[in-house]
């Protein structure tokens, strides 16, 4: 259980987050977004500048503090759904190698919108320790049509890649969708984790960059089955000290940066980064 | 990194990737998988060779014409490893026919070729029914921006029947090979490590003015039968008693590199 009543007043635990990944407690993970891959519409056709940007980004992170990073092919606007085509998948695995390969951080992969099969399949190629799935179970509305999870696919393929150490992190309620029927939270949550094999859960609010609704993070933290809570969106240096209260990590991306297509600012990162760790200590 | 001269001759040692993730003969050490592909190319590239192929060949039985993101990421992995460690020029190749997916790999870690099964007409080979691919493999590698990546075509392929275009020669193949965009086309034998014939690769050149490969069965001792061609891949004849399956004999690999280097310069 995450929390417990005494009278009229709700104190929560602190979740230990898989401890052989994530040293610090209340980890962030800071988000490396991929400018547009080959093959995508706003693809500027050099791989090379694709690479060196993540690898930029990526030292900018490592620099300011972050606990983990996590790549997502961010800039193929408009996504696909499901599926994402195979060069998606090679160039993801090319740039999360290399970004294993220079940084000791834990790192996860994220394929938008919602390929956890290939997610899963570059970080066992990349040696990647976690994905992020938005629609690991249920329907919702998204702005890529009706999507389905398929964590009866995504589990079966984890075990036939002999990856199970790999957590998945899946979206509760994720931004940009609607629920196609709405449904208790606490409902949804057991099925998340006790039915599609959950390793943790993501609260977001309902854009990039925007922040969660503070009470859906208290519902979500009292109903999470012992799972740890990631906040997904629009976390940021005035909000941090308060959303850690509830939630047991974070995924930090345009927070870090100016505006979302410009490289991380290693400032950014540490302004918000020393916000956490005072508060931890 | 050397970029591939079609146009010199060249001698493309073969590294046969070992079983991948999640395919049958998977033993779960993919980081040794990935040691075993790098120290291979490395000897390859020290032996004297001109250039490699990567090949996913013991993800037997192999898929026909499409695998799932495992093989297309796990084999980024390896190509972008490889990349790093020589600087001959590298192909892709995925079986069974995974030419888009090929295409991919070679983009990501910018190797210079692919090797492509049924880029044109049709055959039965083990895995089943394969058509013609150039279609739409020619447009996807247009879509990537990706022209520099040079595909060599085999035509009438080993481990198949041509019996439905039997009314189609192999100059004819090739010809339509070339006029589908081909950089190159390939002539086999009828299985791995079996000699291609030396009459069909004189009937090839004659018609088609593209670089012709040989594709299967090349020897220290037959590789002059084959003296007109531009470039001979290897892999069976360098292995231990010949065979795909073993590890890299040394001894093979120098008497391929001095056969390959009385004729060709």
């Amino acid at each position: 259980m995450g929390f417990f009543l005494t009278g009229d007043k709700v104190f929560y635990f602190s979740i230990q987050l898989h401890p052989q990944m994530f040293k610090q407690p209340k980890p962030i993970i800071g988000m490396l977004h991929c400018p547009a891959l080959p093959g995508s519409p706003n693809y500027a056709n050099s791989l090379e500048n694709i690479y060196q940007f993540v690898l930029n980004d990526a030292s900018a992170l490592a620099a300011g503090g972050v606990d983990a990073l996590m790549i997502e092919n961010y800039g193929d606007l408009p996504f696909f759904p499901d599926s994402v085509p195979s060069p998606t998948v090679a160039c993801l695995a090319s740039i999360a190698r290399k970004i294993k390969k220079s940084f000791s951080l834990p790192l996860g992969i994220n394929v938008l919108r919602n390929d956890g099969i290939s997610a899963l399949a570059i970080a066992n190629a990349a040696r990647a320790q976690f994905v992020r799935i938005n629609i690991l179970t249920g329907a919702r509305l998204t702005d890529q049509g009706i999507i389905n999870g398929k964590a009866h696919e995504v589990l079966r393929f984890r075990n036939r890649i002999g990856a199970r150490t790999i957590k998945i992190f899946a979206d509760i309620s994720v931004k940009y969708s609607s629920p196609l029927a709405p449904r208790h939270l606490k409902n949804e949550i057991e099925e998340t984790v006790h039915r599609s094999g959950a390793d943790g859960l993501i609260v977001s609010g309902e854009a990039t960059g925007k922040p969660v609704d503070l009470k859906t993070l208290q519902e979500v933290k009292t109903f999470c089955e012992g799972k740890p809570i990631w906040i997904g969106s629009g976390a940021n240096s005035q909000n941090i000290l308060e959303l850690s209260q509830y939630a047991d990590g974070f995924i930090i991306g345009s927070a870090f940066k100016p505006s979302l297509d410009a490289p991380i600012e290693v400032n950014r990162v540490k302004e918000i980064c020393s916000k956490l760790n005072r508060s931890a200590q | 990194m050397t970029p591939l001269n079609l146009l010199s001759r060249q001698l493309i040692g073969m590294v046969h990737v070992r079983a991948l993730p999640g395919t049958p003969r998977d033993k779960g050490y993919f980081e040794k998988v990935i040691e075993t592909a790098v120290h291979e190319a490395v000897t390859l590239e020290k032996a004297g060779f001109t250039a490699i192929l990567l090949e996913n060949m013991h993800d037997v039985p192999y898929l026909k014409t499409k695998v799932g993101p495992e093989i297309t990421a796990s084999m980024a992995v390896i190509a972008q490893e490889v990349r790093e460690k020589i600087s001959l020029p590298m192909g892709i190749q995925i079986l069974a026919g995974a030419n888009e997916e090929a295409l991919s790999v070679a983009v990501a870690s910018q190797a210079q070729f692919i090797r492509v099964e049924g880029f044109v007409f049709s055959h039965i080979a083990d895995e089943g029914f394969i058509d013609s691919c150039a279609g739409k493999l020619m447009r996807l590698r247009k879509e990537l921006g990706a022209e520099k990546i040079k595909i060599l075509a085999d035509i009438k392929k080993k481990h198949s029947s041509h019996a439905v275009t039997a009314d189609i020669s192999i100059s004819e193949t090739a010809q339509a090979a070339e006029f589908f965009g081909a950089d190159g086309v390939i002539l086999t034998g009828h299985a791995t490590g079996s000699a291609a014939s030396a009459g069909e690769l004189t009937e090839v050149l004659s018609r088609v003015n593209l670089p012709v490969w040989i594709g299967s069965g090349i020897t220290a001792n037959n590789i002059s039968n084959y003296i007109k061609a531009q470039g001979w891949i290897v892999g069976s004849s360098l292995k231990k008693d010949n065979h795909w399956d073993n590890p890299l004999n040394p001894e093979s690999l120098k008497r391929m590199v001095s056969s390959f280097l009385s004729f060709s310069i």
